[in-house]
């Protein structure tokens, strides 16, 4: 083959353009490929940094929750070490410390032979209450109790109380000052248990000091003023109550035909007479730990109105009361006695005396807590204030039962009782009850 | 059984090496170094029926899970399930709180230095706090 020299000169021209080409084109994809790595390395230590970051986090949230479980752990091992029967108490108590919410429960089965009360309601299961109480953290020496209930009444329909409204200011351990709706602060019962059945041992209340829609013939809540403290005197302490409210009335009074129920004038005073009450009593210590003993004095005047609501006359209640309540754990015992010494003010005045009280003893052997209760009424039905009231008759009652603790938050109780009503009716029956009481 | 030196040496022994394991471990109840109070209140204090010091400080009593029996047997004298009940029943009749519980010295004494009228207890002797008593 023969090349002439324009057509060789074209060729090296050609090759020289190819060589020249191919070495900026390897130039130019070596810079890209550089460019390309070091955005990769870029990237690459961005992704580190995220990696680090989230690495980080998740160490911060497994601590804590590692702290939440260990604090729930060391609770149950502090539960378990006091040798409680069941269930993590103390954790439950570190999260109801966080919700600041509490309350009871209880359902159960009663069979009455009372042939006063239609068999409907004195025969069968039984929904108790669902009561919940809130005690908020304010700060400082602000205080505040909040309780709501629920409940059925005798016709079916479910009843929404605000039990208590307290809103308190603690000067010191002296005085705390209390406004609102509250428990009157007489004896130990009423404010002791009231609607906590799971820490009371019995499955039902005295008689005479239940609530005013259930049969009770005293004013147990109050609207108004509440001081309360204490002192330590000699190893004890001292206490006392003293408060001013609104009173009672009695709606619909028996002697008009009416329901005869005391109502707590939760909303105004009625007749402009407040109620006034002091409660004094003294916690012993050292060899009588465990012990309180008290005494208690009431003082109002009460009218009563017909299912109108017409004003038809006004009593004087005046009570003189003590009580002793013990517990040590093992042994638990509760005295109260009341005296009255009430005056009719309209129609046949004059002052009568009535009294009542009650003794209730139980013993704790391991989960099982035995108990009986004696109580008696002798209410003179001459005097108004009794004779107003459906519930205001004379009676006397015994009940024997026993607790047994599922664990520190539930129990199961079973009492049976004899009742005698001495005076408006002559009658006397018995009754079992059953009751399953939580607490939260 | 002939009862002889030796049996005799033999169940004291036994009795011996049984009380031993009765010993009680120190606890230490201690507060804020800002904190009033005597060692004679320190019942009243946890059972919620003083809330504050002479100079009218709030107090903070906090429990310490790590130490708690010890407490209970030794300073309250109360079994800890009626302690519970207890509060139970106190919370529910005035709205007093139940006192908080920490997990175990280090955070019980952490959280003692830094709240002013708190109380707490601990079973190692601790640094930074004021030791009401050692019992």
């Amino acid at each position: 083959m023969k090349l002439n020299v324009r057509g060789g000169v074209q060729v090296y021209t050609i090759c020289l353009a190819l060589l020249v080409s191919c070495i900026f084109t390897v130039q130019a994809s070596a810079v890209t490929d550089a460019e390309r790595i070091r955005d990769l390395e870029r990237r690459l230590e961005q992704s580190l940094k995220v990696i680090e970051s989230l690495s980080s986090r998740v160490q911060q949230i497994e601590g804590k929750v590692g702290t939440v479980e260990t604090r729930v752990q060391a609770a149950e091992v502090a539960v378990q070490d006091a040798g409680a029967p069941s269930g993590p108490s103390q954790a439950d108590s570190i999260l109801s410390q966080l919700t600041q919410l509490h309350g009871f429960a209880d359902v159960g089965y009663v069979y009455s032979g009372d042939r006063a009360t239609p068999a409907d309601q004195s025969r069968g299961f039984t929904l108790g209450s669902f009561d919940i109480y809130l005690t908020p953290k304010l700060g400082g020496n602000t205080k505040a109790l909040i309780e709501l209930i629920f409940e059925y009444d005798a016709a079916g329909d479910i009843v929404l109380d605000l039990e208590r409204l307290q809103l308190g200011y603690a000067f010191n351990d002296l005085l705390t000052l209390w406004a609102g709706r509250f428990h009157t602060p007489f004896g130990y019962w009423n404010t002791g248990f009231h609607h906590g059945l799971q820490i009371q041992t019995s499955a039902i209340r005295p008689v005479f000091v239940d609530f005013e829609d259930a049969g009770g013939i005293l004013p147990v809540h109050g609207n108004g003023l509440w001081a309360a403290g204490g002192e330590k005197i000699g190893s004890g302490r001292a206490t006392y109550d003293l408060y001013l409210t609104n009173g009672s009335r009695i709606k619909g009074v028996t002697t008009a035909g009416g329901d005869g129920e005391l109502n707590a004038n939760n909303v105004s005073n009625d007749n402009g007479n407040y109620h006034v009450g002091v409660n004094a009593g003294y916690e012993f210590a050292d060899a009588l730990d465990g012990l309180k003993l008290g005494a208690h004095w009431y003082r109002g005047k009460v009218n009563g109105y017909d299912p109108d609501d017409m004003d038809l006359s006004q009593s004087q209640l005046h009570i003189l009361g003590a009580y002793a309540y013990f517990y040590d754990f093992d042994w638990e015992v509760i005295a109260e006695y009341y005296k009255f010494y009430n005056k009719n003010l309209t129609g046949a005045v004059g002052t009568g005396t009535s009294w009542a009280g009650f003794v209730q003893v139980a013993r704790t052997i391991d989960n099982f807590t035995p108990y009986v209760r004696l109580e008696k009424a002798d209410l003179d039905q001459m005097d108004n204030y009794f004779n107003q009231q459906a519930s205001g008759q004379s009676y006397r009652k015994g009940a024997a039962g026993v607790k047994y603790d599922l664990n520190l938050k539930s129990v199961i109780k079973v009492e049976l009782s004899h009742t005698n009503l001495v005076d408006r009716t002559l009658e006397n029956y018995n009754e079992i009850r059953t009751q399953y009481a939580i607490r939260f | 059984m002939i009862i002889n030196r030796r049996n005799i040496i033999f169940i004291l022994a036994i009795m011996i090496s049984l009380a031993g394991t009765h010993v009680f471990a120190d606890i230490y109840v201690i507060s804020h170094v800002d904190v009033e109070v005597s060692a004679e209140d320190i019942k009243d204090i946890y059972l919620g029926r003083k809330e504050y010091a002479k100079d009218q400080q709030h107090l903070i009593p906090v429990q310490n899970a790590a130490a708690r029996k010890e407490f209970m047997s030794q300073v309250l004298r109360m079994k800890s399930k009626r302690y519970r009940i207890y509060w139970a029943k106190k919370s529910f009749q005035d709205g007093t709180m139940t006192p908080q519980m920490k997990m175990n010295d280090k955070e019980t004494i952490q959280y003692i230095m830094h709240t002013p009228g708190a109380i707490g207890y601990t079973k190692t002797k601790p640094e930074g706090v004021k030791i009401i008593k050692k019992y």
